[in-house]
């Protein structure tokens, strides 16, 4: 296949090195098509990100001007930070870090991280807080019957961030069970609890054993495998903050009884992002087109944390039990089958409670 | 140790102050200014935008609560790990 190409010489362009110019084959054709295009959309995408990043932050940057008074504090919101299902912390540490921080920051206003690898634990910190708030108001009740100690618990605070679709039923659960369970850890919590630790005990003792028979290796904490080695850090956490089972079940929180504190005690107005996170190799183009569109994902988010700033929020309805939904969608399939199996509680319906969704409050 | 001729005398004797213990007092004087003025330094660098205003913005007085606030703690983390590096190397001897 021989076809006649048109080319230009020109005998200054010969001078200069170049022997003629004439249009590439096809498959350089193709071949720079498609990376310029790549290469242009993703740049393009980057470049408006950045952009969008910067109108939010000109939005509230006036506030972090201001001189700071002498004995001035500083606004502070809450993050909850959940990994996305099969994954570790660090894309939802990432959006945090690229869309939402720069934007307090901006507007200086401190944050408060509490992320959490292990499922449940932002729910039963959570839950336990409340509980504790509980017992010593039922404890100051006797000797003051103003208690006015839960009043500075909240104070500094103006937020509550939750990244992600497992955080946020984390974080609802954990303010049901707190409010609606028994302060008094139930028996067949206990139970569950004790159980988990002798099973930990059980491993730790056949750790111990294992290496008292290969001292003669020079290192007393050996791994034989990167994996070992992970599940033992993890187990060390779960010993320093084990994970607690929930006090009540979802089903019997309708006829659980509210106490009367509720009402007075403020409760934090929450504002709920999306994490996008898709796995596997079937969902690359997905991925990728997600990729080259991060600015609206920016954008939406940039808006989010700016109506935190001023403070834009709205009474929760119940049909915010389904905010930050899509995310299911994303998670991966076994995932879903092994929550549905185990009845993790990422895999239930978010059931909010009327009179508790009464008192709360979402970001716009 | 007298506090400006008030606070009265020691239980011991004045003169018996040892040698070693002044020179572990130099040392941790030492170290604790050294840490001072990094931490100074650092946070400055990092935090301090310029000096077209008198004040310290909020912005840069956020920054430089979290700054100080992150390094005594990474302080204190290496320290400790230093301390068990060190307390390690003792046992294998």
């Amino acid at each position: 296949m021989t076809k006649i190409r048109k080319e230009f010489r020109h005998p200054v362009l010969q001078m200069m090195g170049i022997s003629r110019l004439r249009v590439p084959s096809r498959n350089w054709l193709i071949f720079w098509g498609v990376t310029g295009t790549l290469v242009g959309s993703y740049y393009l995408d980057r470049r408006q990100r950045q952009l969008i990043r910067e109108s939010y932050i000109k939005q509230v940057e006036y506030l972090g001007k201001q001189t700071l008074q002498p004995l001035g504090g500083f606004q502070k919101v809450k993050v909850y930070v959940a990994p996305p299902p099969n994954d570790f912390l660090d894309p939802s540490l990432s959006e945090f870090r690229n869309y939402i921080k720069p934007i307090l920051n901006a507007a200086a206003i401190d944050h408060e991280l509490i992320t959490e690898e292990r499922q449940g634990y932002i729910r039963s910190t959570i839950a336990e807080e409340i509980r504790q708030l509980r017992k010593s108001q039922n404890e100051n009740s006797d000797i003051n019957p103003t208690g006015e100690s839960n009043e500075d618990n909240n104070r500094e605070y103006t937020g509550t961030l939750i990244i992600g679709r497992g955080a946020f039923k984390e974080y609802i659960n954990g303010i049901q069970e707190g409010w609606l369970g028994p302060i008094e850890r139930p028996a067949e919590v206990q139970e569950k609890v004790d159980a988990a630790a002798a099973v930990e005990k059980e491993r730790l003792r056949k750790r111990h054993e294992k290496n008292a028979e290969d001292t003669e290796g020079k290192d007393q904490m050996k791994y034989d495998t990167e994996k070992e080695y992970e599940e033992d850090k993890l187990a060390t956490l779960h010993r320093k903050y084990p994970v607690v089972p929930a006090y009540i079940n979802a089903k019997d929180l309708s006829e659980a009884e509210l106490p009367e504190l509720f009402e007075s005690t403020p409760q934090m107005p929450i504002q709920v992002y999306r994490l996008p996170h898709l796995l596997g190799i079937l969902s690359v183009p997905t991925r990728i087109y997600r990729w080259l569109n991060e600015r609206y994902l920016a954008d939406e988010i940039g808006q989010q944390t700016v109506n935190v700033i001023f403070n834009k929020k709205r009474p929760f309805e119940l049909t915010d039990a389904d905010l930050a939904k899509s995310d299911e969608e994303d998670w991966p399939t076994k995932f879903k089958q092994n929550g549905i199996d185990s009845n993790s509680e990422w895999m239930q319906d978010l059931v909010v409670d009327p009179r508790i969704a009464k008192h709360l409050e979402v970001f716009e | 140790m007298s506090f400006l001729g008030l606070g009265g005398k020691p239980s011991g004797a004045a003169g018996a102050i040892s040698r070693s213990k002044i020179e572990s007092a130099e040392t941790e004087i030492d170290t604790v200014a050294d840490l001072f003025n990094r931490l100074i330094e650092s946070c400055h660098k990092k935090c301090i935008q310029g000096y077209q205003e008198g004040d310290l913005s909020k912005q840069e007085g956020l920054c430089l609560d979290r700054c100080v606030y992150k390094y005594f703690e990474v302080n204190a983390k290496v320290g400790e790990l230093m301390q068990s590096m060190g307390q390690q190397q003792f046992q294998n001897r």
